[in-house]
């Protein structure tokens, strides 16, 4: 025994004088000491002598403290480089999701349905109950699979609890799971004015309320359908557009009461008037993409317009034409009005980043758009630095031609620079006002102000107009006809009357005691930060655009482009980013404080704080429902691929990591070998083409057969055409 | 060598071959029942890797055991006789991690070596590395031409090897995480059995083990772990 510890104390003290933190540097250093004894012996050197007796044991104890500090001060060297730091939350969630039967997401969101999946292998029948009036429907996708289908306006809410028990009935058997909640709360986006300027109104799509505002103001909280997303005025009424049901309402506008549903082709995720104000546009969402006309003065659908992809903005230019942006496809694109009729026009803008917002001026004449494009001008070729770059700015297009007349930067250098080429000011321009006397009322998140520009000089600053304290993150900005400045907060839950640079009057939405639900502020707090400005002038919302991907690659560092992930439908599934490299949701925010060189202020709560606002983020519900017949048949192509080796459910992930070249060995030589690719969850994956960590795949038949050549990423050819249809449905569902 | 040495040795080494014949068997049938290459190469590997680890947790069960056992009279075992079973534990432990890396590195890793750079498969490589050295010394031919002395406190490394193990368990894509837990308690309590006290007959029945068992003696090496 006494060799064995020499051989260790040896071995350590030879380690700590180079102190790799690596496991097989110090299994080294102990060979090597055991190597020592062994030619001591054989050679009968004798200088092991030195540890026998009681001056020995001393003599070991000398040499075992440096070592041993050696270790302790390398411990979260070690965790780093043997991939244990974060372990113990991947473990977590894996664990969680091993513990049959296991029900993923573990979320429940109380604001909009949801789909959540079981495994239960061998199970025939689950009866699922959260402590909601009504239980939740459940379909039996086959090999122990099941969806169940919760909607909180049907089966009741969970109210604003932190947890619930999920009680899972497996074969007549009792399973208890705890779920967090997610209680929703006010967030009032994007504003919208009435015509004479005397009423703003704007919906908070988590509440379902429209709160309309005037110059002394809360005039009205009303309720309205599932998700509202936004509202127009027009013809004295205001138009909801709503993301989970298929109704356009109209409602009074003073007194908020419903007086008209009309139904719609899909969820309405964009609304605007036409020029005109005889025809309200709807931009639709869903399976069936494209643009419906609403008339006016019947309140009835006259047209709908199919489109590649959801428009997500629209604006209406003063020769009736529509000017919309789309955001998977990077482009505005003009639709041309012949009589009552909208048609596709050929003008459009490519752009390299999506549109944020758009806007019309008020004589129709020209649209104003948001952007984070990098490159000089538009249509040039891509910026030499890379597209890791972000430049915020505002575009002038002409709505006749849809010709870029300007092109503005707006993030400045403010006086609370601390380093060169620190931008402080006009970071992330969100909502725009485009006044009557041709300037623009801009609110920026980045840096949480309200600025008046002048577009036609180039957008010179004219005036600060507020700068919101405690009203972070502004998104949406009206000015009403008596010069009040309506800005709206989703972040804060706030809306506030600005009266030049002072405020008259605040909304407090959020309409419980907030001190009985700090996780509301903390998650809040989270959202602060993700709209939050960094130095270089970038947040996190600038590529993870209101918290979803921006459709677009970027080239971070000196690794190979990416594609930007959305960051909804994260809880649970530790660790995160496509090669793992971090393993807790909190540590996103060393992306900000390393790469984009950190916030501008301090805060020692932005970690906890981003953790609780991303976990609480859902992901976006497919808009794809076939026949239970089909996903079982696409369920059983999924297994027969094998796809459930590491897209295992009920998360369709099973949150390990491979290397490149055990999933795509064709690509292992232009990628890193070492480089680990991580299981992303198949959960929303209908909405986040192009596909594989480098975009290359357009479409998932792409993944499935043109980018698996060697038939290691799923036996994909074991499936006929029949089968691979199939399985496509299926994941195009979930 | 005494007659009941020598039959025990015999045993062990019929323990040792069923194990792997078990291991291979398993391995056959999980081949012919997995048709996707891949689906094969995970379920072999599991069937491989999970067998290394049963041995070797097997093998360093033995010394702790052996310990407990001693304080009762009635349950006394030979030491010589743990030690035969133990070695035929270790190489087998050792000779399915070693099949185990090779047949991943040959199908799910494509031989494709760089990417065991990777922490699950650095560990993963490092138990395997050290199984073999302790393999390698398990023989008395190899620890005579090797001229090794300090082969009882190499074999103490068993215990390092576990820890890589529990590593390459956690870290691991495949390896089914609350199972793995269980595996890393385990471990670790088998470490601290370690230090059971011995009750004084045990010592005396430790020399004779060490005269009849010790490479230099001529006879096989019992890795003592």
């Amino acid at each position: 025994m006494r060799t064995t510890l020499v051989i260790v104390v040896v071995g350590l003290s030879l380690w700590s004088v180079a102190a790799t933190p690596r496991f097989w540097a110090v299994t080294a250093c102990l060979g090597l000491a055991w190597v020592l004894l062994n030619v001591d012996r054989a050679a009968r050197l004798s200088y092991a002598k030195v540890f026998d007796g009681a001056r020995g044991l001393v003599l070991l104890a000398l040499l075992a403290t440096p070592a041993l500090a050696a270790l302790a001060e390398h411990a979260e060297g070690f965790a780093y480089g043997e991939g244990l730091h974060g372990v113990a939350a991947n473990l977590r969630d894996r664990a969680r999701l091993e513990r049959l039967p296991s029900i993923h997401p573990g979320v429940l969101f109380g604001d909009h349905p949801q789909r959540l999946y079981v495994a239960a292998p061998g199970a025939e029948r689950l009866e699922v109950s959260f402590g909601t009036s009504r239980a939740p429907e459940v379909d039996d996708l086959g090999g122990g699979l099941f969806r169940v289908r919760y909607d909180p306006r049907i089966h009741g809410a969970p109210g604003h609890r932190r947890s619930i028990d999920a009680v899972l009935r497996v074969d007549g058997t009792r399973h208890v799971r705890a779920m967090d909640v997610v209680a929703p709360a006010p967030h009032p986006r994007f504003l919208c004015a009435s015509r004479d300027r005397q009423r703003a109104f704007v919906p908070s799509e988590e509440t379902d309320e429209l709160v309309m505002v005037t110059d002394a103001g809360l005039g009205f909280r009303a309720p309205v359908g599932d998700g509202p997303t936004r509202c127009v005025e027009a013809d004295g009424g205001v138009y909801v557009a709503h993301r989970h049901e298929r109704t356009l309402l109209v409602l009074d506008p003073a007194t908020g009461r419903v007086r008209r549903r009309i139904a719609t082709r899909g969820p309405g995720i964009a609304l605007a008037r036409s020029f005109d104000r005889a025809f309200v546009y709807v931009g639709i969402e869903g399976r069936e993409p494209g643009v419906e006309v609403v008339r006016v003065a019947d309140a009835t659908s006259i047209q709908f317009l199919p489109l590649a992809t959801a428009p997500e903005w629209l604006g209406a230019g003063s020769d009736g034409s529509v000017i919309a942006t789309f955001r998977s496809e990077r482009t505005i694109r003009r639709l041309a009005r012949r009589g009552d009729r909208l048609e596709r026009a050929a003008e459009n803008v490519p752009m390299e980043r999506p549109v944020v917002t758009l806007t019309t001026s008020a004589d129709g004449e020209h649209a104003f758009a948001t952007a984070t494009d990098f490159r000089e001008a538009v249509g040039a070729p891509p910026h030499p630095r890379g597209n890791h770059f972000v430049q915020d700015q505002i575009l002038v297009l002409r709505t006749a031609d849809l010709k870029v007349v300007g092109r503005h930067f707006t993030p400045r250098r403010g006086s609370e620079q601390d380093e060169p080429a620190s931008l402080t000011r006009g970071v992330s321009p969100m909502g725009i006002d485009a006044l009557d006397d041709g300037s623009l009322l801009v609110a920026f998140a980045g840096t949480d102000e309200v600025v008046r520009l002048d577009p036609w000089s180039d957008l010179s600053w004219l005036r600060i107009e507020a700068a919101p304290d405690r009203l972070p993150a502004p998104h949406g900005v009206v000015q009403l006809a008596g010069g009040s400045i309506v800005v709206s907060s989703p972040v804060g839950g706030a809306i506030a009357v600005y009266d030049g640079t002072r405020r008259k009057a605040r909304v407090l939405l959020d309409d419980f005691a907030r001190a009985d639900y700090p996780l509301v502020d903390r998650r809040r707090h989270g959202e602060r930060v993700f709209y939050e400005a960094t130095r270089t002038g970038v947040s996190c919302a600038s590529c993870h655009v209101h918290a979803d991907t921006d459709h677009s690659v970027h080239n971070i560092g000196p690794r190979l482009p990416l594609f930007t992930l959305t960051v909804r439908g994260l809880a649970g599934t530790a660790p995160y980013l496509r090669d793992a490299s971090h393993p807790m949701l909190s540590d996103l925010v060393d992306v900000s404080e390393g790469m984009l060189r950190g916030f501008l202020r301090g805060d020692d709560g932005r970690r906890r704080a981003i953790e609780t606002y991303l976990a609480s983020l859902p992901r976006a519900p497919s808009p794809h429902d076939p026949p239970i017949e089909r996903l079982r048949e696409g369920f059983a192509a999924f297994r027969r691929a094998g796809c459930d080796l590491c897209h295992s459910a009920p998360a369709f992930t099973n949150l390990g990591q491979h290397p490149i070249p055990a999933l795509f060995p064709e690509y292992a030589r232009t990628m890193a070998p070492s480089d680990p690719l991580d299981t992303p969850t198949l959960l929303g994956v209908h909405a986040s083409a192009p596909y594989l960590q480098d975009g290359r795949a357009e479409t998932l038949r792409e993944v499935l057969r043109t980018h698996n050549r060697s038939n290691r990423h799923g036996d994909t050819a074991a499936l006929d055409e029949r089968a691979m249809d199939a399985l496509v449905t299926f994941l195009e569902a979930l | 060598m005494t007659t009941a040495s020598l039959d025990h040795r015999r045993i062990a080494r019929a323990l040792s071959l069923a194990v792997l014949g078990i291991a291979l068997a398993a391995s056959g049938i999980e081949a012919y029942e997995h048709r996707y290459a891949m689906a094969r190469a995970i379920a072999i590997g599991r069937v491989t890797g999970y067998g290394a680890v049963a041995c070797l947790a097997a093998a360093l069960l033995a010394t702790p055991a052996l310990r407990a056992l001693a304080w009762t009279p009635a349950t006394r075992p030979s030491a010589a006789v743990v030690s035969i079973y133990r070695r035929a534990l270790g190489t087998s432990a050792a000779w399915l991690a070693l099949a185990h890396g090779a047949y991943m590195l040959g199908t799910y890793l494509d031989g494709a070596y760089l990417a065991l750079v990777r922490p699950y498969l650095r560990a993963g490589a490092a138990a395997t590395a050290l199984l073999a050295v302790l393999l390698v010394t398990s023989f008395p031919s190899w620890v005579r031409v090797l001229r090794v002395r300090l082969w009882k406190d190499l074999h103490r490394a068993a215990y390092l090897a576990a820890h890589f193990v529990v590593l390459h368990l956690v870290l691991s894509p495949f390896a089914p995480k609350r199972e793995t837990l269980g595996v890393a308690a385990a471990f670790g309590a088998l470490w601290c059995l370690r230090f059971l006290p011995s009750p004084p007959r045990e010592r005396r029945d430790r020399a004779p083990a060490r005269v009849v068992d010790a490479p230099d003696s001529g006879s096989a090496a019992p890795p003592e772990v």
